[in-house]
């Protein structure tokens, strides 16, 4: 088999490397999840948690890149001059970031609205991540059952690999 | 001879102190009625943190050996059933799945990560995944049990797929997955609804109701924690106990 037609099936994680949260756990549990994935030393990159729903379809992801930006929102809206506003947060941000750690993960989470076939090729899932700038793609066998994620870490590794590195 | 943290075991560290208190009192060397020693003593008896000796504390009262006296301290309770006494309710019986006939409807069966101290309840590692069951019971069209269930995914991964309307939880686990309740823990208490749980069994919210929460063991393996809230008007329990010999 040549570079080029190697599938996705060779390079799936299981969904069950990465940590399951249901829409409805708040910003603080998320955050608390990802970050005991952090310190718990078999950390995936990127480090996300995989959203369901009560029936246990996949919604979406959530990234700690997608709390951080969240953190910002909250924290700077309407206050670009100050620069001390999360060492020396004031009653406004305590609070905005306060309403932030209860509010439900549906609120920051990446939904999934593309999926990989596991006898895609790899070359194929690069391209569809690369256009829709996507760090994570699920992988549905016949378009129905989820079989796992395609990581950017892989297909990093796949790309510089044939392009740069070969 | 004192029994001491060992670091290089896998076990938590709160489990070990636990064990050791338990240990203790079942012995007798921490008698009914004393009390035992404050968390600042434990700390340093045992060279663990704070948070460690809360923890163990915490689940000692919780599983009835102690406990805590505002401002007084933290004793050692008397057992409530002796070794001599066996339990021989039927837990089917205790369970509510037997001699009522419930309708189910399932409002969630999914997977999460323990959080907020379901670690502790279901005492398994905080990165484990979880299948959670969310069920409301009723007796004809009325709503009358919310049960919350979390169990360990890898121990039967495959109930996520099961239809638990029309069958039983319990049998599902004892004919498809062989796996045997061995022993169940009963805490029992009454409670106030929150607003989602009160829309469900059309309660206001802050209303009483009775919460069971069941620790399910299959040998001395923890495979299920259950919580239970139900209308408070709806349930009697009945417990027999008998002297074994």
């Amino acid at each position: 088999m040549t570079d080029q037609e190697k599938q996705v099936r060779e390079i799936i994680i299981d969904v069950f490397e990465f940590p399951h949260v249901p829409y409805w756990f708040t910003i603080r549990q998320v955050s608390g999840i990802l970050k005991k994935s952090l310190s718990g030393g078999k950390c995936l990159r990127p480090v996300a948690a995989l959203v369901f729903d009560e029936k246990y379809n996949l919604l979406g992801h959530i990234e700690m890149k997608d709390i951080l930006s969240g953190i910002a929102s909250a924290a700077f809206s309407g206050q670009a001059e100050d620069l001390e506003v999360i060492s020396a947060p004031g009653d406004e941000t305590t609070t905005a970031l306060k309403e932030l750690s209860e509010k439900p993960v549906s609120t920051l989470l990446t939904p999934f609205k593309l999926f990989a076939d596991p006898e895609d090729s790899i070359a194929k899932a690069a391209e569809l991540m690369l256009r829709n700038n996507l760090q994570i793609l699920p992988v549905l066998e016949n378009q129905k059952k989820l079989l796992g994620v395609v990581r950017s870490t892989d297909i990093f590794e796949y790309l510089s690999t044939r392009f740069f590195l070969a | 001879m004192t029994v001491i943290i060992n670091r290089d075991n896998t076990k938590k560290l709160y489990i070990q102190l636990l064990d050791i208190m338990k240990g203790k009192i079942e012995n007798g060397e921490w008698a009914v009625d004393s009390q035992i020693p404050t968390e600042d003593d434990l700390c340093k008896m045992y060279e663990v943190s704070k948070a460690t000796v809360r923890q163990a504390v915490a689940e000692l009262v919780r599983s009835g050996y102690v406990l805590k006296q505002q401002g007084r301290g933290t004793f050692v309770c008397k057992r409530v059933i002796s070794e001599e006494l066996s339990m021989l309710t039927s837990f089917k019986e205790l369970m509510l799945e037997a001699k009522v006939v419930f309708s189910t409807k399932v409002l969630a069966q999914t997977v999460l990560m323990p959080t907020d101290d379901l670690d502790l309840m279901l005492n398994i590692p905080e990165d484990m995944h979880v299948i959670y069951l969310k069920r409301l019971r009723f007796v004809g069209s009325e709503a009358i049990l919310l049960q919350e269930s979390y169990l360990p995914h890898h121990i039967c991964p495959q109930l996520l797929q099961d239809d638990l309307e029309q069958n039983s939880l319990l049998e599902i686990l004892e004919k498809k997955y062989q796996i045997m309740i061995t022993k169940v823990q009963d805490f029992i208490e009454v409670t106030p609804v929150s607003a989602s749980e009160g829309t469900l069994l059309g309660l206001e919210p802050g209303t009483s109701a009775l919460l069971l929460e069941q620790r399910f063991f299959a040998g001395s393996q923890q495979i299920m924690y259950t919580r239970s809230l139900k209308r408070p008007e709806r349930f009697r329990f009945f417990i027999e106990r008998e002297r074994k010999s």
